[in-house]
């Protein structure tokens, strides 16, 4: 803001509190809402109530306000009456707010001058049972909200121009899609991951329903493609910091964990092969070892190696040997600040660790031959451990009876989650499949609770695992024994179909664990300041009409972490997320309303205690003038800084003090005593 | 409190919602006009803890609400009239169970006697 304009605000405020040199003329619309609020409210009753109401110009009820005809009436009054602001009293604001705020908008009037009034959510809905409690308490809803209309002032919407960049963090299959879509639309993306390379858990697994194909041929493509792409900079060992700014023109701060290895490095290998540090490979969810030294795959996108400084013994014969002399021990953590106008949350899952079911004995020392899906997964990929194998851990031989268990982790009200996890079904299916066709000897079983393969394709897949043989017995095993003696594992399980106990001998038991947020969701979701819900999943905006905006204006999400899915309901998603993402940054600014506080400078004693409120850090001291001013493209319009004051001195536009009581002041009285407070 | 009217979650007409930006907004003169005005009891229902929309404008009112029992109490009148709740959107049955414990404890405020004065 201007001094000017501060100070035209100033004598503005000043003129309206002595005398109201224009009238407000009201114009009151009550909605019937079929039968969801007029079965309950006497609509017709609270209608003439409002006729009583000083500014009142107009009043009428109808059956349902946000209908075409029911705009129209709105459009009327306002054009027949010169009405200058108006109040519905029907459904909640955020879902008709904004369509009666347009409608008056297109009749000349600012969107601002609507008070919406919730009488079925907050009246109608909840008070069923007292239709003349409900009533009543409507007149004073209604009451309220005319009082509140009164005082309302007009706010100007403002274009704020983006910073025309977008970031994407976390660079899985959800994250490479929206990472892809975005550079196509022209926009420069950033790519931040943690790991050493990108790609995610999906070059992890051996091959995905339902047509079996190979997920590191699916996704090559993609890789190659964001690892290549002018419009992309790709940054891994690198994770998100800090994030400054608002929507539109965010500051964030990467950090990015060294490699130790330049980017001349051509992937030879002589410094792994000459690497006398082994430890169990993550990547290979510790199927086999990997060097200090080391690239986590074959196909890994970057190909640069990178060394483990936690491992190394720092013996430097990878350094000695390097043919590129790429090894660079000197290398140093780098924090890099990346300006964008928009990002992708896109950061995916982990497994659940079972090692809590006790019962299952995961990892325990003599169960060795229990392991999850994913571990299965990295032992039947080309070029595994046991080259393709399936063979149990704890002797090397093939199993000849294998049984997987379902929901360990899912559906479960003591251990783990609540949830249903979703795609075990399917994957569990699928490696039982996979056995079967390699192992045609080997017995394979599946423990479930309900079999879920929805969608299309999905059930024909489970038809046909029953149909080669693999067998499906209903019931959760309660615990897996071990046979003391022979070593040989039990799994012990009811079968509620048949309503039997059962010892089910096994070789080899497969846990379907469940998808659970990622570790570093914690740091990086408070970072970001996003809303996660209880199961510790990043909040969508609308669980049903908006799952890929996140809490926060311009952070969207792609992937499983806004909740476990499959591969294409990511990919889905992650497009969805790249075009919101896209949108501004194309456009080139954003649409900000300009609602914020006012100061009075009469009053302010330049405390300051309103810039410690400020939760954007919007409210800054002009240190030339010795002022308070307010930054009023980060002011985000909470009110926080109203309380803070304590002279009164700075107002939050329309939500002023005065007219907050104006409000209060309808609603506080005690029904059923005649005492209805006027303005 | 849309989803507690969305799921027909009944509770007492006495209970009226001004709706605020933040809990943070709502002032101490604010809570004290209701009171003024005619209301038996005042409740402040915001975000969760760290899940507030504007950083820590749940936590500013919990302080704040904290301070005016303090207040009250020192005044010799009940704390039990003013509360702070925090609440998830989704969860409609919290407001309602916060809807009836703003009653439960004016109903022992009354019973104890030590409620605010009418027309103070």
């Amino acid at each position: 803001m201007t001094e000017e304009e501060i100070e035209n605000q100033h004598e503005t405020g000043q003129s309206e509190q002595s005398s109201e040199p224009k009238k407000p003329r009201i114009g009151v619309f009550i909605c019937h809402c079929g039968h969801n609020i007029a079965d309950t409210v006497a609509v017709e009753k609270v209608t003439e109530f409002a006729k009583t109401l000083p500014n009142v110009e107009h009043a009428e009820h109808y059956m349902f306000m946000c209908s075409k005809p029911g705009i129209e009436l709105i459009k009327k009054a306002i054009k027949e009456k010169n009405l200058d602001r108006t109040v519905v009293a029907s459904c909640s604001k955020t879902q008709h707010g904004p369509t009666f705020a347009h409608a008056i908008e297109e009749e000349g009037l600012n969107r601002h001058m609507h008070q919406q009034v919730n009488i079925r959510e907050w009246c109608s809905w909840p008070h069923i049972k007292d239709k003349a409690g409900a009533t009543e308490k409507a007149e004073q809803m209604l009451e309220a909200g005319v009082n509140r209309s009164r005082k309302l002032e007009p706010v100007e919407t403002r274009q704020i121009a983006t910073t025309p960049a977008a970031l994407v963090i976390g660079a899985g299959i959800a994250g490479l899609r929206a990472a892809s879509d975005l550079a196509a639309l022209g926009v420069k993306t950033y790519v931040v991951e943690k790991e050493p390379t990108i790609g995610g858990h999906m070059t992890q697994l051996n091959k995905t329903f339902p047509t079996q194909e190979c997920p590191q041929c699916s996704i090559s493509p993609l890789t190659n493609g964001v690892a290549n792409d002018k419009n992309i900079t790709l940054l891994t060992m690198a994770q998100v910091k800090a994030v400054e700014g608002s929507f539109g023109n965010f500051k964030v701060e990467v950090e990015i964990t060294p490699r130790y290895v330049k980017d001349n490095c051509t992937s030879c290998g002589d410094c792994s092969a000459h690497c006398p540090v082994e430890v169990p490979s993550e990547w290979d969810s510790g199927m086999s070892m990997r060097k200090a030294i080391y690239k986590p795959f074959p196909q890994a996108i970057p190909a640069t190696y990178v060394r483990d400084k936690k491992a190394c013994i720092e013996c430097h014969a990878c350094e000695n040997v390097c043919p590129a002399h790429a090894v660079d021990f000197s290398q140093k953590r780098e924090t890099r600040k990346v300006e964008v106008g928009t990002i992708i949350l896109a950061v995916g899952y982990d497994e659940y660790d079972p090692t809590e079911i006790s019962a299952y004995h995961y990892h325990q020392d003599g169960y060795e031959d229990i392991i999850t899906q994913l571990e299965l997964e990295r032992m039947l990929v080309a070029g595994s451990i046991t080259n393709s194998a399936l063979l149990r851990p704890s002797d090397g031989k093939v199993p000849r009876r294998v049984t997987m268990i379902q929901c360990v982790g899912s559906r479960n009200e003591q251990v783990g989650n609540k949830y249903c996890t979703g795609v075990c079904c399917m994957f569990a299916i699928k490696n039982a499949q996979i056995v079967k066709d390699n192992y045609p000897d080997t017995d394979v079983a599946i423990c479930y609770i309900d079999i879920r393969t929805p969608g299309l394709n999905n059930e024909e897949f489970y038809k046909k695992a029953q149909e080669k043989g693999i067998k499906f017995i209903r019931g959760r095993p309660g615990e897996i024994q071990r046979d003391p003696i022979t070593g040989q594992l039990l799994v012990i399980v009811e079968d509620t179909l048949s309503q039997t106990p059962l010892k089910i001998k096994s070789d080899l038991v497969v846990l379907s664990a469940a998808m659970v947020p990622p570790r570093s969701i914690g740091t990086l979701g408070s970072a970001l300041h996003v809303l996660r819900d209880k199961t510790g999943f990043v909040k969508e905006f609308h669980i049903k009409m908006n799952p890929v905006k996140s809490s926060k204006d311009g952070i969207f999400l792609a992937g499983a972490i806004q909740g476990p899915k499959d591969i294409p309901q990511s990919v889905a998603q992650a497009g969805a997320a790249a075009s919101l993402a896209a949108a501004p940054l194309v456009r080139g600014y954003i649409e900000k309303e300009m609602l914020v506080p006012q100061i009075d400078y009469d009053l302010c004693v330049n405390c300051g205690l309103c810039i410690s409120a400020c939760s954007p850090a919007a409210i800054y001291r002009n240190e030339a003038e010795n002022k308070i001013m307010i930054n009023e493209i980060s002011c985000k319009a909470c009110g926080l800084c109203g309380p803070a004051c304590p002279t009164g001195a700075i107002q939050l536009k329309n939500f002023r003090d005065d007219e907050i009581s104006d409000e209060i002041a309808a609603l506080a009285v005690a029904p059923r005593e005649g005492g209805h407070v006027h303005d | 409190m849309n989803t507690a009217g969305v799921a027909r979650m009944g509770y007492d007409t006495a209970i009226k919602i001004v709706p605020l930006q933040c809990s943070g907004q709502a002032n101490p003169q604010l809570i004290m006009d209701a009171l003024k005005d005619g209301a038996d009891a005042v409740g402040v229902i915001g975000c969760c803890i760290g899940a507030c929309h504007f950083v820590n404008g749940n936590m500013l009112s919990m302080h704040r609400i904290k301070l005016m029992k303090q207040l009250f109490k020192e005044l010799g009148y009940s704390d039990q009239q003013i509360n702070h709740y925090t609440a998830r959107a989704a969860e409609g049955e919290t407001a309602v169970g916060d809807f009836e414990d703003i009653m439960a404890r004016l109903k022992r405020a009354e019973h104890d006697g030590t409620t605010l004065p009418e027309g103070w």
